[in-house]
């Protein structure tokens, strides 16, 4: 079972074969994403679990008019998110706002595409705080618009920009740090 | 190809693709989750269109919601299955317990102990017309039977209070037989009712000997009156209904009556309230740090936070059950800490110089001079000169310098959180005359119901208002302590109790960088009251 759309009709007949296809052909890149997200490869793959249970469970709401994939990996980021406010039970928001006031950069910071290798990137973004990680992920690497980010985490868009900027001036500290060091050695 | 980027877009070039394989364990995961739905979807497609009642419907979805997804999982906050099997054990536990088949029976008049299994006496007591009583049945004495030769049996019940069907029923049943001198060789009284005692003596004589036994109070109907018989040694014909039974009411505290009618009292069971204050002696904080990135903020707050005169005062009740004792009551506390430290913090300041120096400036002149050779031909014609003097003068400029201060800041703060308390605490009374010492153990729940003051953020390095802290709503400790209680009067007594509490959770919430737990010393002082 090779064709998408056929996996996707034998997914809404809860076809057990189909099912397994759909999760073989995403699973590896998904975990991928659920790692960006999470604290641990065990959380990850909690998230993972737990997103693939809702796409399987919920694809006769996908209305074929967009890209499938694109609504997996919403669900999934969906599950991330919430998997991370679970985790901090009723002070989502206060972790938003209350996140330490951090040196905001002004200006591009660039870097050299071969500078870091993507394990010392990933490192990077894994040293941020849970929720500029999460901002970071969304507006930089997914490409959500801060106004989305705002509805999904249910913040407002200044909030959501004012995070990011400081998630981003965090992570060139990171990196110059790791700059400084790897110069050193 | 090395190329310069922006940050956004090295690292969405690099995780575009970024894919990590999962575990095996994931899709046995949802193979679990999703297998019980497979068989659900299989039987909506054969069932499509089979109608179901809306009340069946939302029976199915709230017993669904209540039971598996809440109730079936451990949480502290809300009632569960864990919850209800220890309620249900504590329940079925205590009736065993109180309910045991063997009923306790002490011989005052020798100080002996003697265990009696109330179903076997009671059918050994060859009384048939017992079983044919019924509770609306009228005092009877049955007299016309004691002209008999051989045997009179005498049945009695005596209905107390208003209602029978709520109030205890005693049946007493007296039977004696006379010898052939006409002397009473055996009397048996029996009294029969949810709180079974025997009294059992024979009478060879008409002084004969007399042996009482009495039950000790069933712990469950302390609360009801118990009536002990107690036969007086005076037999005789005439006196016998007169004399024989005499009715003594077994209050909380008595267990029995001696001979001469005196209650024989012991604190077997009673409740007693007291009102106490609580100061803190020493107040130890345990702390933990979650976020390694703020050791510097760590040890500043770890190394000044104290304990600022905490306290607490509430009322208690105690019961006991012989010397088992257990506690509850409400409280109120006050964690009162404050933090002072000092800071070296290094302040920029601009200040502006003016730096001399020498400087110098050409100034140039001309002077013109008559050309003499020109003059002599009649003509004037002035020929110029142009000369130059250097001028050196004093110059200065302004000069901006940054210059770095260390300043030592001082900073402080004080907060007090107030908590509603509620305790559960077991113990075990020793009691020599007055004094009683009470060992106890257990645990203390509490509710945070407000807060004011300050704090210091580890986050954000600056002291901020408490309401800013993620301060958890609740609390638990264990406690365990040695009660010390002195009864000036049957009824009052005050005491002491030197106590260690812990914290069992977090003070912050669990997100927060800091984990707090406080270790505290005390003294509990208070007066009792006995009921």
């Amino acid at each position: 079972m090779q064709d998408l759309n056929e996996i996707i009709a034998g997914c809404r007949k809860m076809d057990k074969r189909a099912q397994r296809c759909l999760y073989e052909r995403y699973a590896s890149l998904f975990m991928g994403i659920a790692y960006r997200y999470s604290k641990s490869r065990q959380d990850a793959e909690d998230i993972l679990q737990e997103a693939f249970v809702k796409i399987l469970t919920r694809i006769d709401q996908y209305s074929e008019t967009g890209s499938f994939e694109g609504w997996m990996k919403k669900i999934l980021v969906n599950t991330a998110i919430s998997h991370y406010r679970n985790s901090l039970k009723h002070d989502f928001h206060k972790d938003f706002d209350s996140i330490q006031e951090t040196q905001i950069l002004d200006g591009d910071y660039e870097i050299d595409n071969e500078e870091f290798t993507r394990e010392e990137l990933l490192r990077s973004i894994n040293m941020l705080p849970p929720g500029f990680k999460i901002i970071f992920n969304l507006y930089a690497i997914e490409g959500f618009k801060h106004r989305e980010i705002a509805e999904m985490l249910n913040i407002s868009v200044g909030t959501s920009k004012s995070q990011y900027s400081r998630a981003r001036a965090l992570l060139q500290e990171k990196l110059t740090e790791l700059k400084k060091i790897a110069r050193n050695e | 190809m090395s190329k310069k980027g922006k940050i956004e877009d090295i690292f969405r070039d690099e995780f575009k693709d970024f894919s990590l394989e999962p575990s095996d364990k994931v899709w046995d995961g949802i193979e679990n989750q999703i297998s019980g739905m497979r068989l659900e979807h299989l039987y909506q497609e054969k069932f499509r269109g089979f109608k179901m009642s809306v009340a069946d419907h939302v029976w199915r979805r709230i017993a669904t919601a209540l039971w598996f997804n809440k109730f079936l999982h451990f949480s502290p906050f809300s009632f569960n299955i864990y919850y209800a099997g220890l309620i249900i054990t504590t329940i079925v536990g205590s009736i065993i317990f109180f309910n045991n088949t063997e009923f306790k029976f002490f011989n005052f008049d020798g100080g002996r102990e003697i265990l009696i299994n109330d179903n076997s006496q009671i059918q050994n007591n060859d009384i048939p017309a017992l079983n044919n009583l019924t509770e609306d049945t009228q005092i009877t004495i049955s007299s016309d039977n004691k002209e008999n030769d051989n045997s009179v049996s005498i049945n009695k019940i005596t209905l107390i209070g208003e209602n029978s069907k709520t109030s205890p029923i005693h049946i007493t049943t007296i039977v004696f037989t006379k010898n052939t001198n006409n002397e009473i060789s055996e009397i048996v009284e029996n009294q029969i009712n949810n709180n079974l005692f025997i009294t059992k003596y024979n009478a060879n004589t008409q002084t004969g000997e007399i042996q009482t036994y009495s039950k000790i109070p069933h712990f469950l109907n302390l609360n009801k009156p118990l009536y002990l018989r107690y036969p007086e040694l005076k037999i005789s014909n005439d006196s016998l209904l007169n004399n024989f039974i005499v009715n003594y009411e077994i209050k909380r505290d008595t267990i029995g009556y001696d001979f001469g009618g005196v209650p024989i009292v012991e604190d077997k069971s009673f409740v007693r309230f007291s009102i106490f204050y609580d100061y803190y002696i020493n107040n130890k904080y345990r702390f933990k740090l979650n976020n390694p990135e703020l050791q510097n903020e760590f040890k500043t707050l770890s190394e000044n936070l104290k304990d600022n005169n905490s306290f607490g005062f509430g009322l208690g009740i105690d019961y006991f059950y012989r010397r088992f004792y257990i506690n509850s009551g409400i409280s109120y506390f006050t964690n009162r800490q404050k933090i002072n430290f000092e800071k070296v913090e290094t302040e920029i300041n601009t200040i502006t110089e003016f730096q001399y120096f020498d400087n110098s400036v050409w100034i140039y002149d001309t002077v013109w001079f008559l050309d003499l050779d020109e003059y002599l031909n009649g003509n004037i014609v002035y020929i110029p000169h142009v000369d130059s003097t250097n001028f050196v003068f004093k110059d200065s400029i302004s000069i901006a310098i940054k210059d770095t201060v260390l300043k030592n800041l001082n900073y402080s703060a004080e907060n007090s959180m107030s908590y509603i308390e509620i305790p559960v605490v077991f113990g075990y009374s020793f009691k020599t005359g007055k004094l009683e010492i009470i060992p106890k153990a257990g645990i203390i729940g509490g509710l945070l119901t407000g807060k004011k003051g300050n704090f210091y953020d580890l986050y954000s390095d600056e002291i901020l208002p408490i309401a800013e802290i993620p301060y958890r709503e609740f609390n638990l400790d264990y406690y365990f302590s040695l009660n010390l209680n002195y009864s000036f009067t049957k009824k009052f007594g005050i005491y002491v109790e030197p106590y260690f509490r812990d914290n069992f959770i977090n003070s912050f919430n669990g997100n927060y960088a800091l984990d707090l737990r406080s270790m505290r010393y005390g003294l509990r002082t208070g007066i009792s009251y006995k009921l």
